[in-house]
């Protein structure tokens, strides 16, 4: 089973306010957990919503596991075996988590009764909620309330799973927690994680892809976007506080008892004399190869 | 179930409203009940004019101001299904709000005869409910705002209730008078009228089942 995207192109709008969502964009997506990693704007967004057959692409093709997603019938049978997490995720306040599940549940499909409360049953234990099933949703803190979201994603049992920016709000245990659970899910079925946290996909994933203003500018694994960056990742400590400069950009600062250490990403550190190569980290990779387009004419 | 839920999650403030109301006509009726005809006036003010006006106000948010929609519509059934759901719903409330209101004007002796036998005399409500209901649900899905649609239904509310000499004597209007049925039950154009009405509500449903199929406008 996998899901192949060809040229797939999504326009806002036309005219002078046309935004260019999705720009051409080709994938193809297999079993295991994948991560799409972009910055906000990116079309992130957008190609989880196409993927979840909740918009219409401008052009190109969309076909998951066989099916065509610009037919009306290959939307339904998507959506059958899809379980899909929005980034912004509403509730109903009044409902309680047990009742929510319940009444997703009803919407995908599953009538029986028994099969649906055991269903119910299983996914509130994996999501850890099984102690506040019956607790109305409007007293969840923003972690429980994201737990409620997996959990009603992973109600039909769906062998495509789609979560967009799931970890965002979530404090460190939250956020771990929930990687190892979407990692567990993605032993056997298809995972895509779209965030622009480097870490979940570091952490996560054995493929990804990076998005950015709609264009596809990396395909292959975080190790292949860890590689590029070597030879072009140092550190550099001054003691006056001043950024390095001459084409290296930033990536993270330490302030120690004496001074300022920087990890700087760029091709020449020679003019900084304390200059210290370093091992690239994934998320030296990503703001190479953002930099690097961004130093490309047009910012392509 | 699911109809169950449709009502369950349906926000306790729109609820308020047919209850507010009710109780309010309810209450007006029981001061006036000396005074046969300003009794039956007020109680068919209330199953004509009014019930269908806040029918018309509780569908214009039927869909569009859901906070799980993203989540509705991304499940594998088509989209139109929700909209005939809630609006289902909310038929129901209109429906015993009105059922319990002629049961209470039963109880305090208040004929309402001038408005047809019991059968017919749903359709003083049922029909203008309908009208406006899909009038305003469409409205709000083409303009994906709830506050749109209300507004327009109260305008058109209002106008009809300020021009109801024009639109009975108008040779095509008439067909749309929201309220022959509750203000001149013997018009010979009444059954047409309320045909008209009632293809006109189904049409408008239609078609906004089918502007809600167009899912990434709604998110």
């Amino acid at each position: 089973m996998d899901i192949q995207i060809t040229a797939l192109s999504k326009t806002y709008g036309s005219g002078r306010s046309a935004v260019r969502a999705l720009r051409g964009v080709d994938l193809t997506i297999g079993e295991g957990m994948f991560g799409l990693l972009g910055p906000n704007g990116a079309g992130k967004t957008t190609l989880m919503r196409i993927l979840a057959g909740l918009v219409n692409p401008t052009s190109g093709r969309v076909m998951v596991a066989g099916h065509d997603l610009s037919t009306e019938r290959g939307k339904v049978a998507v959506k059958a075996m899809l379980g899909y997490l929005p980034q912004e995720l509403g509730l109903y306040p009044e409902l309680t988590a047990r009742q929510f599940l319940d009444y997703m549940a009803i919407l995908k499909g599953l009538d029986d009764v028994r099969t649906r409360r055991a269903r119910v049953d299983r996914t509130l234990e994996m999501a850890g909620l099984a102690d506040v099933a019956d607790r109305r949703l409007k007293g969840f803190s923003g972690g429980m309330k994201r737990r409620v979201g997996i959990a009603q994603a992973l109600l039909n049992d769906p062998r495509i799973l789609i979560v967009d920016e799931p970890t965002a709000g979530l404090d460190p245990e939250e956020r771990i927690r929930f990687r190892n659970l979407l990692v567990d899910l993605a032993s056997d079925r298809i995972v895509i994680l779209s965030t622009h946290i480097v870490e979940d996909i570091c952490q996560t994933c054995r493929d990804m892809a990076v998005l950015d203003r709609g264009l596809v500018r990396f395909r292959g694994s975080p190790a292949d976007l860890i590689a590029r960056a070597r030879g072009v990742v140092w550190q550099i400590r001054t003691e006056n506080g001043h950024k390095p400069d001459g084409g290296l950009v930033v990536v993270s600062t330490l302030q120690l008892a004496n001074g300022v250490r920087y990890r700087v990403v760029g091709r020449d550190a020679s003019a900084h004399p304390g200059a210290e190569p370093a091992q690239p980290s994934l998320e030296d990779g990503y703001v190479w190869l953002m930099q690097a387009k961004d130093a490309l004419p047009g910012g392509e | 179930m699911n109809l169950l839920y449709h009502l369950r999650i349906y926000r306790r403030e729109h609820l308020a409203l047919p209850a507010g109301l009710w109780m309010l006509f309810a209450l007006m009726v029981a001061f006036a009940r000396m005074d046969d005809g300003r009794a039956c006036e007020m109680a068919c003010t209330f199953l004509g004019f009014v019930l269908p006006l806040m029918a018309g106000i509780l569908a214009a948010s039927a869909i569009v101001d859901d906070p799980v929609l993203e989540l509705q519509l991304a499940a594998p059934r088509a989209p139109w299904r929700i909209l005939v759901e809630r609006l289902a719903v909310l038929l129901g409330i209109v429906a015993l709000a009105a059922l319990a209101y002629q049961v209470y004007l039963g109880a305090m002796g208040i004929d309402l005869t001038g408005l047809g036998n019991p059968a017919a005399r749903q359709l003083a409500w049922l029909v203008p409910s309908l009208a406006l209901m899909g009038l305003s649900s469409l409205v709000a899905l083409a303009l994906v705002q709830g506050t749109g649609g209300a507004l327009l239904v109260g305008l058109l509310w209002l106008l009809q209730i300020l021009a109801r000499g024009w639109f009975v004597a108008s040779p095509w209007a008439r067909y749309l008078f929201l309220f022959m049925r509750v203000r001149y039950a013997d018009h010979p154009a009444l059954a047409a009228n309320e045909l008209c009405l009632l293809g006109l509500g189904m049409l408008l449903v239609i078609d906004a089942g089918w502007l809600l199929r167009k899912t990434e406008r709604y998110l």
